[in-house]
């Protein structure tokens, strides 16, 4: 368990060592990333078969996102070759990186690839799996723009970032749909769903398509291929590590780790075996014309990239399963080899070059070795496994043969033609003397395991894989396949030897620079579409804002007629209000307090009178006398009168 | 008949105002009752000066005067004894204290 | 008669009758008010005797001043302050001063009089209830707050009249002398045409006199005690309500109770 969950952690924590104190490190950490590296090697060797780990990280409603590992033949396959060849290239990058600037900072990022690359390829789960593919593409993303000081280095890792991401989101959607369907992010519970057809036909289409794109995009498949080639500007190993061997194939991977999803889906599998074809034709086509020597290996990788989908599309995932360690065996070779001249050399055209082999004779014998492989030349590691995808072909009928054999002979080709025009010729004198043991040793390494594996393949690994064993071709379809290769190697070397340009003629050249314009039309229409739709929205953000004001003001104009309906509906109340106190002052004054007035004035006369009753005896004779006398003077005057 | 009638008429004018200032002025019910008493003899005088010069032959008058006498001797008597049992009850024979009706 | 001791005794009776009413009104001291209005009965007496009703000037004399006077001082010697000592030191008009002169003033409650020894504690006792009452020790006026009032229209009343008098001198004045033994005829008028008038005068003077005596009887207004005891005498005697039977239970004792009332 402890083995198994270091396996992918080492790198990644020497990645950490190399960036905290990558620079007071042997080979500013180089080194703990090859013993890192190494280790997880040894452990992947050591761990026994079916061992697993596997945690619950959250769960949501009913749904459960599990994180694991698990060592099955395919995942401890692939890890296998995703640790050997990054073992192979850290070695050489002890050299090739040597004394260059931030060479930590490239350690670091080579050990968090490694790592990464580890985790997606062991994991049994589809949400590790798709970080796992989103930290190798960010790795990618890193070490291609590793000289972003050089001129178009950051735009050519912007670019395969953007084009990878345009997969990765139908990796997501599908991942995610899978999710929903299951309930798991479990790769077995997902297998085993379909096995027992617990999902809709319609769904696990769907999850299969979305997940077609998500290869394309990795794999650089035809419409998504344009950034594999701008990769190259990255430095050399990484070209070699991520761009021919271990993350382009993680798309193949991926459809072989989720075969039987697509199994259940034929309309998938049809339509990879379309893509694969179509793109091993127009970048083999292209690689006859590239006049640089690692765009050459790199249209190449995407050629072989192809013939992988199609092994895949026709049913043969044993057979993408074998191209696949023979291609990163022997592509990561050849771009070592490469990068061995160019560093030596310092120019990778293949007009300027030519008679490198005298000045670097073992270099030379490993790049021609590599190319044999590629070519499919027995009895090297090519010919095992394009021997399985001809096995394939021929099962499915003469013309897949055929495509084959073509593909065969335009691999002959380009890789000839690459050869001859790098190595042959005239002698080269100005030699940099930069390659080391280091880089040498990285190189005959892989150059070892190129020459050896498809002994180990067809032999060892026979029951290793889960996939069925596809009897061998007949004698005539390989005679005409190896014929196919050596003939193509012929053609390309001898009009090489003559000429670096095109072997085929301009078309391919036309066709290469068609297709990347035709890569870059969408991205510059989208461009343009974006800065229109920015003009639009920007419309339609006045349109908006003018909407906006013209409520805002039918809704002060609403207001103000409120406040003012208000305001008279206030006086009016006021009117009202003064009006009913009035009246109720009138009331109070005119009945109350004339009431009041009346009372006072009855209690005031009463009052009086009762002053009058005042008991006083002699007020009452003085009002008597008064009387009495007042009546004899009005008496006596109305006499007298 | 040396006096005529006319200063006895005086005599009794001038007796009947005094009676009046009395009655009124005074605050004792003893000395009201005084007043009381000259206002009769101004009636009585005044009766018996009418009868000597008016008409001597009817004595009707002297009866008056008697009758005059006799009420106002019974009033006197009624009066005082009245005055004599308020002062028993209040301890004062001022008039302007017997006003337990006005509160 | 002559004529000139006619009118000297006209003069004199005259004088006397109007001087004994003013000094009367005008003293401070009760007690000269009694002997004052004595003097006025003997003048108007005196004045009757001139007009020829001998028989009425002797009942003035008689009844008022052998009998009224002398309730009248009576009643002026029970009273408080009745030589006037209190008020003979108030602000008083010329003519009072006049008729009050030799009066000796004294201060209120400064003891009794020496000859009135046992009215002085009654005397004592007055002021306190008077300044109780709330006409206050100083409010020992014998006048009425009118008496500016009363003088001015005892002036005009007299003014008038004489006015009166003087203006109309001339009366049917007839010249025959009246009848010189003039009893026998009012004691005959009386006995036959007054007769009603006269029984009823003394039946009045005799009601009157009993009234007068019931009135002034002592102690036959009941005080309280004399009242609560009587009462005490006529209520009814209280039931009996503390008898030694158990009570029992409620609806046999009201059925009990219910016979009993039965």
């Amino acid at each position: 368990m402890i083995q198994l969950l270091a396996i992918p952690i080492l790198p990644l924590l020497a990645t950490v060592a190399a960036l905290g104190l990558g620079r007071r490190l042997p080979w500013a950490g180089g080194a703990l990333i090859v013993a890192a590296i190494a280790l997880s090697l040894i452990g992947l060797l050591l761990v026994p078969d079916g061992t697993a780990i596997s945690a619950i990280w959250f769960e949501s409603g009913g749904y459960c996102l599990t994180v694991g590992l698990e060592v099955a033949p395919l995942t401890r396959f692939a890890a296998i070759i995703v640790a050997g060849i990054a073992l192979g290239v850290a070695i050489y990058s002890l050299g090739y990186m040597a004394g260059k600037p931030n060479w930590p900072r490239f350690f670091a990022e080579l050990g968090l690839f490694v790592g990464a690359m580890l985790a997606l390829v062991l994991s049994s789960s589809l949400v590790l799996l798709f970080a796992a593919w989103e930290l190798v593409g960010l790795a990618s993303y890193l070490l291609i723009g590793f000289h972003h000081e050089e001129a178009g280095a950051s735009a050519a890792a912007a670019k395969a970032f953007l084009m990878t991401r345009i997969g990765d989101v139908g990796l997501l959607l599908g991942w995610l749909l899978a999710v929903a369907a299951t309930g798991t992010t479990d790769v077995e519970a997902l297998v085993g769903a379909i096995g027992a057809r617990q999902l809709g036909p319609s769904v696990v289409a769907m999850i299969a398509f979305l997940m077609v794109a998500g290869v394309v995009g990795k794999s650089a498949q035809l419409p998504l291929t344009g950034w594999l080639p701008d990769a190259m500007i990255g430095p050399t190993p990484v070209s070699a590590l991520l761009h021919s061997a271990t993350m382009v194939a993680a798309g193949a991977f991926l459809v072989l780790r989720l075969y039987p999803v697509f199994a259940a889906v034929p309309a998938a599998l049809v339509l990879l075996l379309w893509i694969g074809a179509t793109t091993a034709l127009v970048a083999g086509l292209i690689a006859t014309a590239e006049m640089d020597l690692k765009r050459v290996l790199a249209w190449s990788t995407a050629s072989q990239l192809g013939e992988m989908m199609i092994a895949l599309g026709l049913g043969g995932p044993r057979a993408a399963t074998f191209h696949l360690a023979a291609h990163a065996a022997f592509k990561s070779t050849l771009f070592l080899a490469a990068g061995v001249v160019q560093e030596e050399t310092g120019t990778g055209r293949l007009d300027r070059l030519g008679g490198v082999v005298r000045a670097l004779p073992l270099t030379g014998v490993i790049f021609v070795l590599a190319a044999l492989a590629l070519a499919g030349v027995p009895p090297l590691s090519g010919f095992w496994s394009e021997e399985a995808i001809l096995a394939i072909a021929v099962r499915h009928g003469p013309g897949m043969a055929l495509l084959l054999v073509l593909l065969a002979l335009l691999a002959g080709i380009y890789i000839g033609r690459a050869a001859a025009a790098a190595f042959l010729g005239g002698p080269w004198k100005r030699i940099a003397g930069k390659a080391n043991w280091a880089m040498r040793t990285g190189m005959a390494l892989l150059a070892l395991v190129t020459a050896i594996l498809g002994w180990l393949l067809s032999d060892g690994l026979a029951a290793f894989l889960p996939f069925p064993i596809v009897p061998e071709p007949e004698i005539g379809w390989r005679l005409c396949a190896v014929a196919a290769g050596l003939i193509g190697l012929g053609v390309g070397a001898g009009r090489a030897r003559r000429s670096s340009a095109p072997t085929l003629g301009s078309l391919p050249a036309h066709l290469g620079a068609g297709l990347m314009a035709a890569t870059a039309a969408p991205a510059r229409w989208v461009t343009r579409l974006g800065r229109h739709l920015d003009l639009f929205e920007a419309g339609l953000d006045k349109c908006v804002r003018g909407l906006a004001i013209a409520a805002e003001a039918l809704a002060r104009t609403a207001q103000s007629a409120e406040r003012s309906l208000d305001a008279a509906a206030g006086r009016t109340a006021g009117a009202v209000w003064r009006l009913a106190c009035d009246t109720e002052r009138a009331e109070a004054l005119g009945f109350g307090r004339g009431g009041d007035a009346l009372a006072a004035g009855i209690d005031t006369g009463g009052e009086r009178l009762r002053g009058l009753q005042a008991g006083r005896l002699y007020l009452y004779t003085l009002a008597l006398f008064v009387w009495a006398g007042a009546a004899l003077v009005v008496g006596g005057l109305m006499v007298w009168l | 008949m040396s006096v005529p009638l006319t200063p006895y008429l005086g005599v009794a004018a001038v007796l009947f105002a005094i009676g009046v200032y009395t009655v009124i002025a005074q605050r004792s019910a003893v000395m009201i009752l005084m007043g009381v008493e000259v206002l009769l003899n101004a009636i009585g005088l005044n009766i018996i000066a009418f009868w000597r010069f008016t008409a001597p032959a009817d004595y009707s008058a002297q009866i008056f005067a008697i009758l005059v006498i006799t009420v106002g001797a019974i009033e006197m008597a009624i009066g005082l004894a009245i005055v004599m049992l308020l002062y028993r009850q209040r301890q004062t024979a001022e008039i302007d204290s017997y006003a337990d009706l006005k509160r | 008669m002559t004529a000139a001791f006619e009118i000297l005794a006209f003069a004199v009776s005259g004088f006397v009758a109007i001087a004994g009413a003013l000094g009367m009104t005008t003293t401070m001291s009760m007690f000269r008010s009694g002997i004052f209005l004595m003097a006025s009965f003997i003048g108007v007496a005196g004045l009757f005797i001139l007009l020829a009703a001998d028989l009425i000037g002797l009942l003035q004399i008689m009844m008022y001043i052998g009998g009224m006077l002398v309730m009248i001082l009576f009643m002026v010697l029970v009273m408080h302050d009745p030589g006037g000592a209190m008020m003979a030191g108030m602000d008083m008009a010329p003519i009072e001063r006049w008729f009050s002169a030799g009066l000796e003033p004294r201060k209120p409650r400064q003891g009794g009089h020496g000859d009135h020894g046992d009215h002085a504690v009654q005397h004592t006792d007055d002021d306190g209830h008077g300044s109780h009452e709330g006409h206050g020790g100083m409010d020992m006026s014998m006048v009425t707050p009118v008496r500016p009032a009363a003088a001015w229209l005892a002036i005009v009343v007299g003014t008038v009249l004489i006015g009166m008098l003087i203006w109309r001198p001339a009366w049917p004045v007839v010249g025959t002398l009246p009848d010189p033994d003039s009893a026998a005829r009012v004691g005959h008028l009386l006995m036959e045409k007054y007769m009603i008038a006269f029984e009823g005068a003394g039946f009045l003077i005799l009601i009157g006199i009993f009234g007068a005596v019931l009135l002034a009887r002592p102690s036959t207004y009941p005080d309280d005690p004399s009242r609560s005891a009587k009462v005490a005498v006529d209520r009814k005697p209280e039931a009996i309500a503390d008898d030694r039977i158990a009570p029992l239970a409620g609806r046999d004792r009201d059925h009990r109770a219910g016979d009993d009332g039965l």
